[in-house]
């Protein structure tokens, strides 16, 4: 049951990274709301349920938009589990901690990506963009934490107390 | 704890190893995902209606207080226009001559093409696919060209019951064999990740006599483009740093952060020329 609503609520989510979220382009870079989610997911319910919406989130963007099944799904779902790993004795409820950790998400998102789908086909150039690309991503991104943070951990405690309440699980 | 992170670290290498692998040179989607597809195109579609009706509304917002000074404006512009007109029917008229003899043009327009639209967009900032409208219900192959007005797009690497997936030009993984106008010299363009102009072509710097300025298209030798589609113009010949190959730098016809509306050729090229090829063989 659970798992299903994660299904469900990561489609919604990649639909709106990949139609909507294209009208909010600053200077043709877009902010990455996918990762975000994990991120935060990964923060609030621990590195399990982080992997699984990872495992989700790089399977639909393989699927859709790369030639190749595979790189984003290990990307996601390692930093989706990272996240929840590394941070046992942190106060994870804090937004300071989702600041810092979708920082390191995004560096280490972009950067792998761009080695495991651009450096090991051949195409060995760095520059400025390079840096440049990142730098704008994660401006973005560390902006939209401060939105999709709050709302998704009103809706998770809503959704905690429901099923406390209700003892389905 | 140590012990299950290398548990889901090994895990996760040989599930994307195992799919990399599996999607290796596949044909179409698999039943999964173009079922999934096929439920989530008409949510796609449904998300550019609103963007469409938002627009509206602040077109109609902003029109309101323009109106008056748009009008005199269009008055004056009109009758420029009407000259402009005159002057232009003149200058078809020769461009007809001339387009007879080039005989490019005339080539595109016998093939049929199917209307689409660009329903979404790769969610990364490293790469341009996106997604149309329009699938195998419409006759949509893989391999298909896809042109917009202004000149080559992509080719479609998948097609689904009511979607398919192009890989545009300014993608690494599809480097097109080019030429250029004026002195016919052969080459290749393939993306440029890291630069303003996102294209480059590579060329044989012996033989080649290219400039700024020329205009770059499609070559008979490619093997999936027909010839003659405008790619892009030179904006820069630049030697890589690294490689020292030397690089024509390619600003392309088509902006590609603005792509709404493609056409799609409704012929795959590459079974033509194979046909032609046995046909040659045979005589």
């Amino acid at each position: 049951m659970i798992y299903i609503i994660y299904l469900i609520v990561s489609t919604l989510i990649f639909i709106f990274q990949t139609t909507l979220c294209q009208y909010i382009a600053i200077a043709g870079i877009i902010p990455n709301v996918m990762l975000i989610f994990v991120v935060v997911i990964s923060l609030l319910k621990g590195p399990n349920e982080g992997l699984i919406i990872g495992v989700i989130m790089g399977l639909l963007q393989d699927s859709y938009f790369c030639e190749y099944i595979g790189s984003n799904l290990f990307l996601y779902g390692i930093i989706g589990y990272l996240i929840g790993y590394l941070t046992p004795h942190i106060n994870r409820s804090s937004i300071v901690t989702s600041i810092y950790m979708t920082m390191f998400a995004t560096i280490i998102y972009n950067v792998c990506f761009y080695t495991l789908n651009i450096v090991l086909r051949g195409y060995t150039g760095f520059n400025i963009y390079f840096f440049l690309n990142i730098l704008t991503e994660l401006v973005y991104n560390v902006i939209l934490v401060f939105l999709v943070y709050p709302t998704i951990y009103y809706i998770n405690q809503k959704g905690t107390q429901y099923l406390e309440k209700n003892n389905r699980f | 704890m140590q012990k299950k992170f290398k548990l889901v670290l090994i895990g996760l290498s040989v599930l994307s190893l195992g799919c990399a692998g599996f999607s290796h040179n596949r044909k179409s989607p698999t039943f999964v995902e173009s079922s999934y597809g096929y439920v989530i195109t008409p949510v796609q579609s449904a998300n550019l209606l609103v963007v469409d009706w938002f627009e509206n509304i602040l077109k109609y917002f902003k029109g309101i207080s323009s109106l008056n000074s748009e009008n005199k404006q269009l008055k004056e512009e009109l009758l420029e226009a009407r000259a402009e007109l005159n002057r232009l029917k003149l200058v078809e008229y020769e461009n007809l001559q001339l387009e007879a003899l080039v005989n490019l043009q005339k080539e595109n327009s016998q093939y049929k093409t199917v209307p689409a639209r660009v329903i979404s967009k790769d969610p990364g900032n490293w790469f341009d696919s996106f997604i149309i409208n329009k699938g195998t219900d419409n006759g949509l192959q893989k391999n298909m060209v896809v042109i917009n007005q202004d000149g080559l797009v992509g080719k479609i690497s998948e097609c689904g019951y009511n979607y398919s997936k192009v890989i545009s030009i300014i993608n690494d993984a599809d480097a097109v064999s080019a030429e250029s106008l004026r002195t016919n010299d052969i080459g290749y363009v393939v993306a440029d990740f890291l630069g303003d102009a996102k294209c480059k072509m590579q060329y044989s710097e012996s033989s080649a006599d290219l400039l700024v300025g020329d205009e770059i298209v499609t070559s008979h030798l490619s093997e999936i483009f027909p010839q003659g589609i405008s790619i892009g113009h030179i904006i820069d010949l630049t030697v890589d740093s690294q490689t020292s190959i030397q690089y024509a730098i390619i600003e392309p016809s088509v902006d590609f952060s603005k792509l709404e509306y493609v056409l799609v050729l409704d012929t795959v090229f590459q079974n033509e020329y194979i046909d032609n090829q046995n046909v040659s063989e045979g005589n």
